[in-house]
């Protein structure tokens, strides 16, 4: 099978902090499918790792597997993961709570009706809203799962996402404004009802405890998440941003 | 189990782990005394120590993931034979390997031979096969691989010299005078790798644009560093180059159209061509003629330059790339080419 060659129009070489080349590839001039190419032992983690949170993700989302992945080859030294193409729009992480609050709110109520907050599902592990595709500002699909993982609490993901928009507002802004505040409070409300948390340090310094469990994460071996902006940006700026948002 | 190619039939003899063949010149970023310390300590240590300890500078052009987004435009399995041709330290050589299919590294310097032989002990790859001969002069089997990676090879070749890269491009050497045009010596070069091809194997070619729009703004011509040199017509070029460097301008590199009238004349079909951006070695984007509106962002290298020349960097590449995509100011080239 032809998998990856010069009929793929876009390929993404390991951006961030990937070890894996990914492809977008074109029929009759419309994207069909995604293809992702790992050389090292790093990248062939990350690929099975995406195979697994796929997984894991149609089966709650009740779509049969075999009809999203095409196909999947792995030799422990190089893999390769062919799967369909999902057109939507994605996200934009960094344009604030104001244009975000929407498909926030909508992102949980998809992992309220589609479950995906139960203990077993395990956490995407970098789940940023510019890793969900949007139909307007519904959910409709969840993509790279490299980091995927059953070593973060369920709940990290939600937080993570609603967070990570406050703190690159923050970082854009050097302030947060009321409405993003306001919002972000009942989005982190709405999120551990769901999950029924109660849980102090989660409550009071969300950052912090992102930042806690990403490291946890780290240190177990998963170098794919150094480069996470709660762990990139000085520890003053994640303080300062749980200060913030809980003392107005 | 693959067959293994048998070198011997071609003259090379085996010593060590490498076949020798015809001595060819020396090629390094390394100057030769820089490459003569490290030898030794690899008999003790990984190639990644040795790296680490000797030459920290080149971690990335050596081992980083993304040397092989290039490459990863090829359909590569484990039924396939490759040719590295000017495989250096093996920054391709080994992820390909890793791949399973069968894997020639090809290069004229020995010491770079030495340092990719550990790196082959190091991860136990008994699928690549290490060569130290020049393939300009080297008798090669014929009809024997499925691909041949030329990577950042063919603007060198017209060279008969030694080259100490850090040298060739910050001080002026001695005129040597050539017979052959580069031209004539780089169609020689993929005429001879065309025959190495099996009849359905495929070329891969990753080169710099000689009209890369940066050329336009200072950015000096990366084999020579010197500026406004690339785009400049052939007799300016030896000129600027005899004055500065000494000796006529040999790293001749091409627009898409020209690259691709050479890649025919040698023999070769159905040439296609992608754009990497910002460069072939680690790129950030690799596109065709129809990706391009797909890519929000270019990230042409900025440099050392002044705030005012970023900003103007940033507006021509939104203006060349994203708004008129006009690749044919592209900063590089990737080729796939049938035999």
């Amino acid at each position: 099978m032809r998998i990856f060659n010069l009929s793929t129009d876009v390929i993404r070489n390991s951006s961030h902090f990937s070890h894996v080349q990914t492809g977008l590839l074109r029929e009759n001039s419309k994207y069909k499918f995604v293809v992702k190419k790992a050389f090292t032992r790093q990248g062939e983690k990350e690929i099975e790792r995406e195979m697994t949170g796929l997984n894991m993700f149609c089966n709650a989302m009740n779509v049969p597997s075999n009809e999203y992945i095409i196909d999947y080859q792995n030799n422990r030294n190089s893999a390769v993961l062919k799967i369909k193409y999902i057109n939507g729009e994605i996200g934009d992480c960094h344009a604030g709570m104001k244009s975000n609050f929407k498909k926030l709110k909508s992102l949980v109520e998809f992992f309220k009706i589609n479950k995906l907050y139960k203990k077993n599902n395990g956490s995407h592990g970098d789940l940023s809203v510019s890793n969900i595709i949007y139909n307007n500002t519904d959910v409709f699909w969840i993509i790279d799962w490299e980091n995927y993982n059953k070593l973060l609490p369920p709940v990290h993901d939600l937080v993570y996402c609603i967070t990570e928009i406050m703190l690159f507002e923050f970082i854009r802004k050097s302030k947060l404004d009321r409405f993003s505040i306001h919002s972000y409070r009942i989005l982190l409300e709405m999120v551990l009802k769901i999950y029924s948390i109660e849980d102090d340090f989660l409550k009071k310094s969300p950052s912090n405890w992102l930042r806690n469990n990403i490291i946890r994460l780290i240190e177990s071996g998963d170098s794919g998440m150094n480069k996470c902006p709660f762990v990139k940006n000085d520890i003053l700026i994640i303080n300062k941003l749980d200060k913030l948002i809980f003392s107005k | 189990m693959k067959e293994n190619i048998n070198y011997s039939d071609f003259g090379l003899t085996k010593k060590n782990g490498i076949w020798y063949g015809q001595k060819g010149n020396y090629w390094s970023n390394l100057d030769k005394n820089d490459n003569n310390s490290f030898v030794e300590d690899l008999k003790e240590n990984s190639a990644y120590e040795v790296m680490k300890k000797h030459f920290p500078q080149h971690e990335d052009v050596i081992f980083s993931s993304k040397r092989v987004g290039g490459v990863s435009t090829l359909d590569i399995s484990e039924t396939d034979y490759i040719l590295d041709a000017g495989c250096m330290w093996g920054a391709l050589s080994i992820p390909l390997a890793r791949t399973g299919a069968k894997v020639t590294a090809f290069d004229q310097t020995e010491e770079s031979l030495l340092f990719l032989k550990r790196r082959r002990e190091d991860e136990n790859l008994e699928n690549l096969d290490i060569v130290c001969a020049d393939l300009k002069t080297q008798d090669i089997p014929d009809k024997t691989y499925t691909k041949v990676i030329v990577n950042g090879v063919l603007e060198w070749v017209p060279y008969n010299s030694d080259v100490e890269v850090n040298l060739v491009n910050r001080s002026k050497s001695k005129k040597i005078k050539y017979e052959n045009t580069p031209y004539d010596m780089q169609l020689d070069f993929l005429i001879k790798l065309r025959k190495t091809l099996k009849d359905d194997g495929v070329l891969y070619l990753a080169i710099e644009n000689r009209y890369d729009f940066l050329y336009f703004v200072g950015l000096p011509e990366p084999h020579c560093n010197i500026r406004f040199i690339s785009f400049m017509p052939r007799f300016i070029q030896n000129i600027m180059h005899s004055f500065i460097r000494g000796g006529e301008f040999r790293n001749w590199t091409y627009s898409r159209t020209k690259l691709v009238k050479l890649i025919e004349k040698a023999g070769f079909n159905d040439v296609k061509v992608s754009y990497a951006f910002p460069d072939y070695r680690m790129p950030e984007f690799i596109v065709s003629d129809k990706g391009m509106k797909d890519v929000y962002r270019f990230n042409s290298p900025l440099g050392k330059n002044s705030l005012l020349k970023k900003i103007i960097i940033r507006g021509v590449e939104l203006v060349v790339y994203k708004i008129f995509k006009l690749t044919y100011f592209s900063p590089a080239f990737i080729v796939h080419a049938n035999k």
